[in-house]
């Protein structure tokens, strides 16, 4: 290598770190280059230092409203906690369910908050496997409701269990009457599959949290530090522990996005191996892997706009992402009412009487407010309002489109769920669902659990990947050309 | 002379650079050079060499680990105990791929995750030359060598503008393998014994409560049977209930009497004769032969039974519903009663 014509920097005169780049000389470069700060995260560069302290101070400092909060999500979960106990001792009679309405709102909330964990992975995987820049700040956020609303979703076919204490007959070990769990059957793919996925989040997750965590001990004294110190696992950050996190990285990112669709497949897969009407749907499986999509990102748009505001994070969440984010809820939207058409032109063309029965339930029958809230939720609501970028940069009109887009998945779910089983091929055994106390108690005291355990995670780890931010600062410039600044992505 | 870590700290990349340049020139090598970033930099954007890692093989292993996980499930599993389920059979391949992809890829990222921490020599307790301001941006260039030499490393730190450099004596290394090594045994030791005592669970024979003989149960057809709700409609049917449907009985008097032989000859004569024994023209082809209305059995009956055999026939005795009304009925039973022995 011709060493000569290396310029090397002199002590003196050597090179400014990333974040004291002087602006142009140049007035019109120098305004460009402003604006351009102003929308982009990974150009408005800033010194490493401060940005830990703008995600460390909303951590170390508690308003009394935030453990006010936490005093009532306790006490949801308290709630939740004897209701369950109170159920296993009575029995699932409590429940509402019945022949031949067997399957009702638990398994919703298992279908509804195995979807929204969809979303977390998503966002950190495919975004990443897709080299999409904006991901960078959101990404651990989104990945942190996946952790617990995927804890939340594991819990439900357990409160589903009538004698909950059986659950371990799902180990691959002979019980006492000397019988193997069948792997040959939906049930079992369950388990399987969600237990592949969380795990596989759970330590995606971490792998992402340790250089985050390192940070933490370095800036924090005392009890928190040892506790940081456990976690952090001596991370240090050699170039040996960067090349092994990254291809373990990759790995986690190409693996867990088939298994992330394999999951939600195998959830609606419990439903379309049933020879039952409004679930025997070949479709079912991208269909269902769509929708969780479509409420994954809804969910991970309400978390972020709630953590900019309570958290203020308005440095790392800036509407560039919130534009991203809901252009992708647009497309879902999209793909979800393609999907859905698909899943009810065929029935309803071929007009076998049962379907012919539940469609009429649902379009003019007692179910009819349920279908067209649905409709207007998921399908007309998005279409009209997430095409405008003015909306989709407007965190208030972007929160409630979420909502809408929560609650129109939710009862896409009840359609299915306890809707579908309350018509069949024989109608002496139709029945009515109603819904009971304790399920109701149930369920919103598992979401308090899932708020809860989010916002002191938030209170616990960085809740923004700061290394990732500091990477794609680092790696991020303007380029000059012509008399225009334009963006440069990262080398690679 | 001991060696020792000297750990040069930079507030950019082109001044690390440097600064390993410097190094390789007074010839340490890229072995004893190591780089510490708070985000990841390319080795060589910092003149080291690329680093290969073997975690993408380690996850190839986990994987075919996952592999020979899944065929168990799905296959060791239904030699074991042959379930065939559905009109499968035994060992079906659509829903033993489903397990077999879930299985691999539990092994293999699970294997990624392992490896990871093995091969960056993880979880690491012991003290490490460090400083907080790498997670801060900074970039630390540790340098172990001997402390001879420790004089012109600090100068090539120096030349190339470090923002202070840190000294630390190489630590025992003892400590973490020792910590390793029991840790680790002490597990591996634990998880075998477990699975070992699972395996056994026939020979120790722990009672575990199964809850089914615990519940309270019942022998076939043991009494006292509980009488029926006073709501519930008699297995005999709904003319048992007093007053309904039938319209109320009729009193016995002479002129019902006279009703209900007349329609006693009309209707009942023909198989129960004339006298109510039974001995009727059309009777005596029939096997068996109809009631003696005459005897204790028939008499014995309460008015309803009588009124619901009338109602609704018995064997092959037609109902005469549609020919009696219920007031007819009446006359009838009122009638047959005077055929008493």
């Amino acid at each position: 290598m011709p060493e000569e014509n290396i310029s090397r920097p002199s002590p003196t005169e050597r090179g400014l770190p990333y974040w004291e780049q002087p602006l142009p000389e140049d007035k019109e470069l120098a305004k460009q280059e402003t604006e351009a700060r102003k929308d982009n995260l990974l150009l408005d560069v800033r010194a490493p230092a401060d940005v830990n302290r703008y995600m460390m101070d909303p951590m170390r400092r508690q308003s009394r409203r935030f453990w006010v909060l936490c005093v009532i999500l306790a006490g949801g979960v308290l709630m939740w906690w004897g209701t369950w106990l109170y159920q296993a001792i009575n029995g699932i009679g409590v429940e509402g369910i019945g022949r031949p309405v067997m399957w009702a709102v638990y398994i919703v909330n298992f279908v509804y908050l195995i979807g929204i964990g969809h979303a977390g992975t998503f966002i950190s995987a495919a975004l990443r496997v897709l080299k999409f820049e904006w991901r960078r700040p959101i990404s651990r956020a989104a990945e942190t409701v996946t952790l617990f609303a995927l804890s939340m979703a594991a819990v439900y076919p357990l409160i589903h269990l009538g004698r909950v204490w059986k659950f371990y007959w799902l180990l691959p070990y002979p019980n006492q009457r000397q019988l193997w769990p069948s792997y040959h059957s939906p049930l079992l793919w369950d388990p399987t599959a969600i237990l592949t996925y969380f795990s596989c989040s759970i330590l995606f997750a971490y792998i992402s949290l340790i250089p985050d965590i390192a940070m933490m001990r370095d800036h924090t004294t005392g009890r928190w530090q040892a506790f940081y110190r456990i976690f952090a696992l001596g991370w240090r950050g050699t170039e040996k522990e960067w090349a092994h996190h990254e291809t373990t990285q990759n790995v986690f990112s190409y693996g867990i996005i088939p298994v992330m669709f394999s999951v939600h497949t195998i959830v609606s897969w419990d439903f379309s191996m049933a020879l039952q009407a409004g679930w025997h749907s070949t479709i079912f499986g991208p269909y269902f892997v769509v929708g969780a999509l479509f409420s994954g990102t809804g969910a991970v748009i309400i978390a972020l706009i709630v953590l900019r505001q309570t958290m203020n994070l308005k440095f790392f969440l800036r509407p560039e992402h919130f534009n991203g984010m809901a252009m992708f809820m647009l497309v879902l939207s999209l793909t979800w009412d393609y999907f859905y058409f698909n899943d009810y032109m065929a029935p309803w063309f071929a007009g076998a009487p049962v379907d012919r029965t539940l469609n009429i339930l649902l379009q003019s029958g007692a179910y009819a407010p349920f279908w067209y809230t649905m409709l207007i939720c998921n399908a007309l609501i998005p279409a009209l309002t997430l095409w405008s970028k003015k909306i989709r940069t407007n965190l208030t009109a972007l929160f409630i489109v979420a909502v809408l887009v929560q609650v129109g998945m939710y009862l896409e779910r009840i359609i299915i769920v306890p809707f579908s089983l309350a018509r069949n091929e024989l109608p002496f055994s139709w029945g009515v669902y109603t819904l009971q106390a304790p399920e109701t108690m149930i369920t919103i005291g598992t979401f308090c659990f899932l708020i809860l355990a989010y916002i002191i995670f938030t209170r616990i780890f960085p809740i923004i990947p700061l290394w990732e931010v500091y990477e794609g600062q680092a790696l991020h410039g303007l380029r000059k050309v012509g008399h225009y600044l334009l963006h440069l992505k990262s080398a690679e | 002379m001991a060696d020792i870590h000297l750990l040069g700290l930079f507030n950019n990349l082109e001044a690390a650079a440097d600064a390993i340049d410097r190094l390789h020139k007074q010839g340490t090598g890229d072995e004893k050079i190591l780089v510490l970033s708070g985000s990841p930099y390319k080795p060589e954007m910092l003149g080291r060499p690329h680093y290969h890692g073997k975690v993408g093989l380690a996850s190839l292993g986990g994987a075919l680990l996952g592999m020979l996980l899944a065929a168990f499930l799905t296959v060791g599993i239904f030699l074991l105990y042959p379930l065939i389920q559905g009109g499968q059979p035994l060992i079906p391949i659509p829903p033993s791929l489903i397990v077999f992809f879930e299985v691999i890829m539990l092994g293999m990222m699970w294997a990624a995750f392992t490896s990871m921490l093995v091969l960056s020599g993880m979880p690491v307790f012991k003290a490490q030359p460090y400083d907080p301001r790498i997670t801060e941006g900074y970039i630390g260039v540790q340098v172990t060598l001997d402390e001879k030499l420790s004089g012109q490393v600090e100068q090539a730190f120096n030349d190339a503008g470090t923002m202070g450099v840190k000294r630390q004596a190489l630590a025992p290394a003892i400590d973490l393998n020792f910590r390793r090594f029991w840790g680790g045994g002490l597990a591996v030791l634990t998880i075998g014994a477990v699975i070992t005592l699972l395996f056994f669970y026939d020979v120790l024979k722990i009672n575990f409560p199964t809850n089914m003989n615990e519940q309270f149960s019942y022998g076939y057809e043991q009494g006292p049977r509980l009488a029926a709700p006073a709501e519930s409609v008699p297995v005999q049917g709904p003319d048992l209930i007093a007053g309904e449907p039938a319209s109320l009985p009729v009193p016995s008097s002479p002129n019902s009497l006279q009703r209900g032989k007349t329609l006693f000859g009309i209707n009942c004569v023909m198989c129960h004769g004339a006298g109510g024994t039974g001995n009727g023209a059309v009777g005596a082809f029939f096997n068996p032969k109809p009631f003696n209305l005459t005897s204790s059995a028939v008499q014995n009956l309460q008015d309803n039974e009588l009124f619901l055999v009338i109602t609704q026939g018995f064997g092959v005795m037609p109902p005469a519903a549609e020919n009696l009304s219920p007031e007819e009925r009446w006359d009838v039973i009122n009638y047959v009663r005077t055929l008493k022995k």
